[in-house]
């Protein structure tokens, strides 16, 4: 069969299969079996066993199983209630206070919790009764735990991060530390959005009670436990004392230790945090092994060869070349889950970027920041549907919608600062020991 | 008196799955005690392991192999709901038992693929670069994961054609 009509036909059964709701897993298997079957006959699958081995026989993949479990260990003892006490008492002071200090919390709750939809949770659960309570504006304040959310997967160690490092084979400790300063600058311009808001129209936001200095620095030992843990993993990767790998293994005993030491170690906390990382496990290798089949026919349909032709055959700029891909991945997030499109984004994007002489780790932190789009884009952004249950009954989902719609255009502006200043990206593994 | 038997077959099966969740823990508290031990013992007393993340890697797949059904039990594996939640109840519930039926069909034609290439392992006395001991054992335990995976998917369809049909 022609490789455009096995393209075609493949696009249509991923379509079909995923809307259907079938697991992502099957659902990328299944359009691997069609479009290998296609092109090589179905006979070819007996030979390709080999493939789901190869898929999760990694070594580099044993970062997951420690950071995750590193994560919930902090999350299901009741650290991350405390960074968000930490975030208020320090900046709840300033115009649209209970707004700045939930998305510092957001980004800071990416440490804790690589899991977006964690993250939207607990803050939504935590600050919505109080935004509502003081009268903040609701489009404002929904919008704001929306996109707050998607921040977690910029701030390592996070997931995403480690599946962009194995599927386009970069230097995971590099991909920490280059997510490092965006992560900031992206949080920074969601506060600076608030900000400018609220003190442009005040009503938005009434004003929050201010609290004395003690109060302040007391707050400041909730934020003990989680600067020891990163002191422990990214501090020792920068200075190249270990590798992402072992620093994840260290960070997840560590956590055991703090939660002994805070006297806070549980048997329903510990239960809780194995069952979230098995289920993070496998639903993460499932998804490789789906990936490694769709893999094998995005490669034997030369899929990859026909986009770098026709893209050269445009004759346009790098630059321009970057948009329509961050157009396409903002618009395939409406209707794909995050980890759907980044299977499919990177064996498809990542060789005709490296082609088009991007740097991967540069184009691995705009691609974890598009797919995280994918969370608040209607209609399938889950973040949506999580901030419409925490909401009050009377809230609209276009309420939502039209509150997230802004800061959407804020991580456009986030965009065009990476593509026109790459050293935000670069600069800081460049100062790394190893 | 067939539906019965197939009913107390599949309950088996989803207790099966409970228990390989304990074993998948224990794999990893495995990953994690093994890689601790190696950093202890490459940090401070400069003398690392030969085995440590071979067997670690090892244990991550078998992790993924026992917990893969219990999870799907739980409903942790990702899927897009856009279209069954917008269905009505009854609907919806038949179309993931479709889906589910779907599941089963390719969990199990994943499950022989593996199964051939554990085999060829076998044959070929395949064995593990560091550990220098035979992969074929760890090739059929991924067999035997994702074999209750697709047994796990088959209680699935059927606890959602049941509720499809009340």
């Amino acid at each position: 069969m022609e490789p455009n009509v096995a393209i075609l036909i493949g696009f249509l059964v991923l379509m079909v299969s995923l809307m259907s709701g079938l697991p992502i897993f099957l659902a990328l298997t299944l359009t691997g079996f069609v479009g290998i079957g296609l092109l090589e006959g179905f006979g070819m699958l007996n030979n390709l066993g080999y493939l789901i081995w190869g898929a999760i026989f990694k070594w580099t993949l044993l970062a997951i199983p420690g950071f995750v479990f590193m994560g919930a260990m902090l999350f299901h003892h009741g650290f991350g209630r405390q960074l968000y006490d930490t975030c208020y008492k320090w900046l709840g002071r300033f115009p649209g206070g209970l707004l700045i200090s939930s998305t510092a919390m957001s980004a800071l709750f990416g440490f804790i919790s690589g899991s977006a939809m964690a993250g939207v949770a607990t803050i939504g659960s935590i600050a919505i009764p109080e935004v509502e309570k003081r009268g903040y504006d609701r489009k404002l304040s929904l919008g704001a735990f929306t996109i707050g959310g998607t921040l977690a997967a910029l701030i390592p160690p996070s997931v995403m991060m480690i599946l962009y490092a194995v599927l386009a084979e970069v230097s995971l400790g590099k991909l920490f530390f280059a997510s490092i300063l965006p992560g900031l600058l992206l949080s920074g311009l969601i506060i600076l959005y608030i900000f400018l808001r609220v003190l442009f129209n005040p009503a938005l936001a009434p004003p929050s009670p201010s609290f004395s200095w003690a109060e302040r620095f007391h707050s400041l030992i909730g934020l003990l436990p989680v600067i020891i843990v990163f002191l422990v993993v990214l501090g020792g990767i920068y200075i190249g004392v270990w590798s992402a790998i072992e620093a994840a293994s260290a960070g997840a005993l560590f956590s055991v230790v703090l939660c002994l030491a805070y006297r806070r170690l549980n048997w329903n906390g510990v239960k809780e945090s194995l069952y979230m990382t098995v289920r993070v496990c496998v639903m993460v290798y499932m998804i490789l092994i789906g990936a490694a089949f769709l893999n094998h026919f995005i490669y034997i349909a030369g899929i990859n060869d026909m986009l770098s032709n026709f893209i050269n055959s445009l004759d346009i700029s790098k630059t321009l070349v970057m948009v329509c891909i961050l157009l396409i991945m903002t618009a395939l997030g409406c209707v794909l889950d995050v980890i759907a499109l980044m299977m499919l984004s990177i064996p498809v994007f990542a060789p005709l970027m490296a082609d088009l002489g991007f740097d991967l780790v540069w184009f691995g932190i705009i691609v974890i920041s598009s797919v995280e789009l994918a969370l608040i884009t209607p209609p399938v952004g889950v973040n949506l549907y999580i901030i419409k249950d925490l909401a009050p009954p009377d809230t609209k989902m276009s309420d939502i919608i039209w509150g997230v719609l802004p800061y959407i255009l804020v991580v456009w502006v986030f965009f065009a600062l990476l593509l026109f200043f790459p050293e935000i990206v670069y600069w800081l593994p460049s100062t790394m020991k190893h | 008196m067939f539906a019965n038997t197939l009913d107390t077959l599949l309950r088996y099966i989803d207790r099966a799955n409970v228990f390989l969740k304990w074993l998948s823990y224990l794999c990893l508290g495995f990953i994690l005690l093994v890689m601790g031990y190696e950093i202890v013992l490459r940090y401070i007393f400069n003398s690392p392991t030969k085995f440590a993340f071979e067997s670690a890697t090892i244990a991550q797949v078998v992790l993924v192999s026992l917990g893969a059904g219990y999870v799907l039990r739980e409903e942790g594996h990702v899927s897009i709901s856009l279209v069954t939640e917008r269905l009505p109840a009854r609907q919806s519930n038949k179309l993931t038992g479709i889906t589910s039926l779907i599941g089963f069909f390719m969990s199990a034609w994943l499950t022989y693929l593996l199964l051939d290439s554990a085999l060829f392992s076998w044959k070929r006395e395949e064995i593990l670069e560091t550990l220098s001991i035979p992969v074929y054992p760890f090739k059929f335990l991924l067999v035997l994961g994702l074999a209750f995976l697709s047994l796990q998917f088959l209680v699935r369809s059927r606890q959602y054609f049941n509720k499809g049909k009340n």
